[in-house]
């Protein structure tokens, strides 16, 4: 549910002077691609608006006197369509001609210096309608209730009699009308007694609207500025190589070795900036930099990991395995019940580590002076940027001028801001010079600042006679996902523990009469991260597969064996009373997918289901995916179609956004599944490019995939990363069907499928 | 200092000639609509066109391409009605989009060698990474875009 946001606040927030100062901005020639003015677009450079001037009525929504309806919007468009779907929310009760909204990053700056004006700035954990809906619901019914009032005066009519339809409002009882920019300037004086109410789903016409995205055509056409494109007058480039082993140190380097080598400006050591210590070479093009960085001798501090590797990971989270962890979860007696049992299933699941590899490579462009710091990169919290370089730079947060850009994907990782304090402290060190921090690919995956982190799971059941659980018996093994996230305590014997890695079993859907779950949380020499989905990546393959299992161990089909699993189980297990949406997700993926067909031999179907449920409360999203795979006698697999259930609740917001970050999700989820995986030698990453931490690409994308929402009654959690940990079980599920070859850690490309 | 012949004009480049032509495009020529995503000529983001061939500009030392024509994605999206751009439009192509000048400079050089695609090919010839996985949406921007050129 999302929180109601205090109405006092908008009349606090409606009333500060429209801030904002004016940046000149450097237009490069070959970028000077005309800047349209008309219609649905956004500035090829976010972080200005596609056209000047307007009257701001409220922060988030400024009107030109040709109605143009300018939406200032608190989140990055990571390509999920936020850009245009926030606006819709505001422009659902605003009741503006849409054909006239344009929309713009809001300011990091000012909404730090007016005190959080917007709320939140970041994009994370599939969070805009969910944080936002009821925020610019709320923007957009104050700004037209202001609207009518301003043509109430006007008229000296009640506002009450005046409509608001299509950027016009009327009195029809006199005939008169005026449009929205007539009256903007008007309505910004105006305070309202009190806030408008918002309107309930069954009142919307412009959400749930298939509408075009606003930043499409810069995109087709190659204006977007991504952080990388950024170029200013005076700009230098550099480049960086941070510690080769993680908890390595720079222990020495000879600048005097490429001082001139073309175009060398500087090099410049950075010790615990970043992920890890490290050096910048500075020059005037970006492959001097790079050429010469090559060539600088360093020496480094191996560290204390310097002879750690997977397989020391490995036999560390394994070890824990054997080992009782804190328990959030006991019910019952599952002692008891195991030696009671007609028959044990046991089973151990491993997932690698894995990072983000987004498209674009980790860049940023900052320039220092004593009282301005000024940072040019795409990102998913600038204000949480604008405070980092604050406080490299040593001024305070209002002086940082953090322009978000268009950012060649996020993912979780456009949340972690290395090169963001290299930039800053490289900056610093050129006294005002502007300079691009770029890195190189490799660098980016030996130093991805985080990774999604590898886990353990040991799973036990106990099915009785008739081959339903009795006991199931959980152990997890772990990082936290993201390091220095304080453990939470959970349950009655008080588990500490990250909440990801619990997320999912502390409200269990299965029925079991006794239940336990240990969680273990790790800390090792890797960094960890959020990446797309996070936690719940995991705990739904482990659990996923492990259902299939105990399913085919008491000879029951998988689908038939969870629904009877659901339905005997208590309506208490499920968050917002999602126990008969369960039901129905695997209702209708059966149905849509044609599960129990007859298949030829090396074809099967797997499925797989899930809600998103996290340990702190804050909605579901109910997903279901049926997988079809063949896999020839040889061992090589081909996903032969994919049936994905999305829960559409009470609402999408723009349903052609969705449907493509969707099914775009494939993609993600099969990365790991076929053969993406980071792992570690000498404490340094041993995939150095695409050609070791290979995503699919087009031959590998299934031709069938479809994609089907089921409506329900609840605001759903989002649907940036729901469906991402669907993948890996229900392919493994459908890999066991058509080979009886039963898949417990991933990559595929590390197992033995043939079958003939 | 050498000279290269870009989207029909000749430029003269002041680079080491070994650097690659990405670097030339987009630092000192600043056109950046060609991206940098690998440089290992693995992903293709850096497409470009020599000679009407996609090629993946990371790994081409610039100084090798006197006298070679070299098209980069800005005289494509220059045409404003070039019926890749247009196709990537009408069917909602990008995500991110960070990918997608190299994908169209793909798509564009496929079309060209063969304007009627069948999935097989599309999928044979469309090697470049999509990290938000756009690839069915490239698919039926090919398809499109297909359609456009077979109208004229």
């Amino acid at each position: 549910m999302a929180t109601e946001i205090d109405r006092r606040e908008f009349l606090v927030a409606t009333a500060a002077v429209a801030g904002g100062m004016a940046l000149s901005i450097y237009v490069p020639d070959t970028l000077a691609a005309e800047t349209a003015v008309a219609g649905n677009v956004v500035n090829p450079r976010p972080w200005l608006p596609p056209a000047e001037g307007g009257v701001e009525v409220n922060p988030w929504i400024v009107i030109g006197p040709d109605d143009r309806v300018l939406i200032r919007v608190n989140q990055s468009d990571l390509g999920q369509g936020v850009l245009t779907s926030n606006p819709m929310m505001i422009c659902e009760e605003l009741e503006c001609d849409w054909s006239k909204v344009q929309s713009v990053y809001a300011e990091p700056n000012r909404h730090i210096r007016e005190h959080n004006l917007y709320d939140h700035l970041h994009t994370e954990a599939s969070s805009s309608v969910r944080l936002g809906r009821a925020l610019y619901q709320q923007a957009g019914a104050s700004a037209r209730e202001r609207l009518k009032a301003a043509a109430a005066a006007e008229w000296n009519v009640p506002a009450s009699e005046i409509e608001a339809k299509n950027s016009i409002l009327s009195h029809k009882a006199s005939g008169r009308s005026l449009r929205f920019g007539q009256v903007a300037a008007k309505a910004a004086a105006i305070k309202l007694d009190r806030e408008p109410a918002i309107k309930t789903p069954d009142k919307y016409t412009l959400i749930g609207r298939r509408v075009r995205r606003f930043d499409v055509e810069v995109k087709a056409r190659v204006q977007a500025v991504y952080g990388i494109d950024v170029r200013l007058p005076g700009m230098v480039y550099a480049t960086t190589k941070q510690s080769p082993s993680y908890g390595g140190a720079l222990k020495s380097f000879n600048f005097d070795a490429i001082r001139n080598m073309p175009g060398v400006i500087a090099a410049v050591p950075m010790e615990g900036i970043g992920a890890a210590s490290g050096i910048a070479v500075v020059a005037d093009s970006w492959w001097r930099a790079k050429t010469a960085l090559d060539k600088l001798p360093i020496v480094w501090d191996a560290g204390p990991n310097a002879h750690q590797g997977t397989s020391d990971l490995v036999a560390l989270y394994r070890s824990k395995l054997n080992q009782k962890g804190p328990t959030p979860v006991d019910e019952g007696d599952v002692e008891a019940a195991l030696k009671g049992a007609t028959k044990i299933v046991e089973a151990e699941y491993q997932l690698s580590h894995q990072a983000h590899a987004q498209m674009e490579p980790p860049n940023c462009t900052a320039q220092v002076s004593a009282d301005r710091v000024e940072v040019w990169m795409g990102t998913q919290i600038p204000d949480y940027g604008t405070n980092i370089a604050a406080k490299l730079a040593g001024v305070s947060p209002d002086k940082v001028f953090v322009h978000n850009c268009f950012e060649g994907g996020g993912f979780g990782r456009g949340g972690m801001h290395g090169e963001l304090e290299q930039a800053v402290t490289v900056a610093k060190a050129l006294g005002g010079r502007p300079v691009k921090v770029l890195w190189s690919r490799e660098e980016d995956l030996a130093h991805v600042n985080g990774y999604h982190p590898m886990g353990v799971a040991k799973m036990t059941a106990a099915l009785g006679p008739d081959g339903m659980p009795m006991a199931i018996w959980i152990r997890v093994a772990g990082n936290d996902a993201l390091e220095g996230t304080p453990l939470i305590t959970y349950g009655k014997y008080k588990a500490q523990l990250a909440h990801q890695l619990l997320r999912g079993f502390h409200l269990f859907p299965y029925a079991t009469p006794n239940l336990r779950v240990e969680v273990n949380t790790m800390k090792t020499w890797v960094p960890s991260a959020t990446w797309r989905s996070t936690g719940t990546y995991a705990n739904v393959f482990y659990l996923e597969s492990f259902i299939d299992e105990l399913a085919h161990a008491a000879g029951k089909d998988p689908i038939a064996y969870r629904r009877a699993l659901l339905n005997a189980a208590n309506p208490a297990s499920f968050e917002d009373n999602a126990k008969a949406d369960w039901v129905k997700a695997l209702d209708v993926v059966a149905q849509k997918s044609g599960w129990g067909k007859k298949l030829p031999k090396g074809t099967g179907m797997g499925v797989a289901i899930d809600d998103r449920k996290a340990v702190d409360p804050r909605g579901i999203a109910l997903v279901a995916l049926a997988v079809t795979v063949s896999v020839s006698p040889s061992g090589a697999v081909t996903i032969q179609r994919m049936d994905i259930i999305h829960d559409q609740g009470h609402a999408l917001i723009n349903p052609e956004a969705a449907d493509r970050q969707i099914r775009g999700m494939m993609a993600w989820g099969l990365g790991p599944v076929l053969r993406q995986e980071i792992t570690f030698n000498n404490a340094a990453v041993e995939q150095s490019n695409f050609h070791q931490y290979s995503p699919i690409r087009m031959n590998e994308f299934p031709h069938n995939i479809t994609l089907n929402y089921i409506k329900t009654n609840r605001w759903i959690s989002g649907i940036g990363e729901e469906v991402v940990p669907l993948v890996a079980p229900a392919i493994c599920n459908a890999i066991y069907a058509a080979t009886g070859k039963r898949i417990r850690s991933l990559p595929l490309s590390k197992q033995d499928l043939s079958w003939a | 200092m050498f000279a290269l012949k870009i989207n029909g004009k000749t430029v003269d480049v002041d680079a080491e000639p070994d650097t690659p032509l990405l670097w030339v495009l987009r630092d000192t020529l600043g056109l950046t609509g060609t991206k940098f995503g690998c440089g290992a000529g693995l992903c293709g983001a850096c497409t470009v066109h020599v000679d009407g061939q996609p090629m993946r500009s990371c790994s081409l030392p610039a100084g090798s391409l006197a006298g070679r024509d070299i098209t980069t994605i800005e005289s494509i999206a220059a045409d404003k009605n070039h019926p890749v751009v247009v196709a990537w439009i009408e069917e909602q192509v990008p995500q991110c989009g960070y990918c997608q000048a190299g994908q169209i400079m793909a798509a564009t050089a496929l079309l060209k060698r063969n304007p009627h695609p069948s999935d097989a090919d599309i999928d044979r010839e469309m090697t470049n990474i999509c990290r938000c996985g756009t690839y069915a949406e490239i698919r039926n921007g090919i398809r499109k875009a297909a359609a456009l050129m077979a109208k004229g």
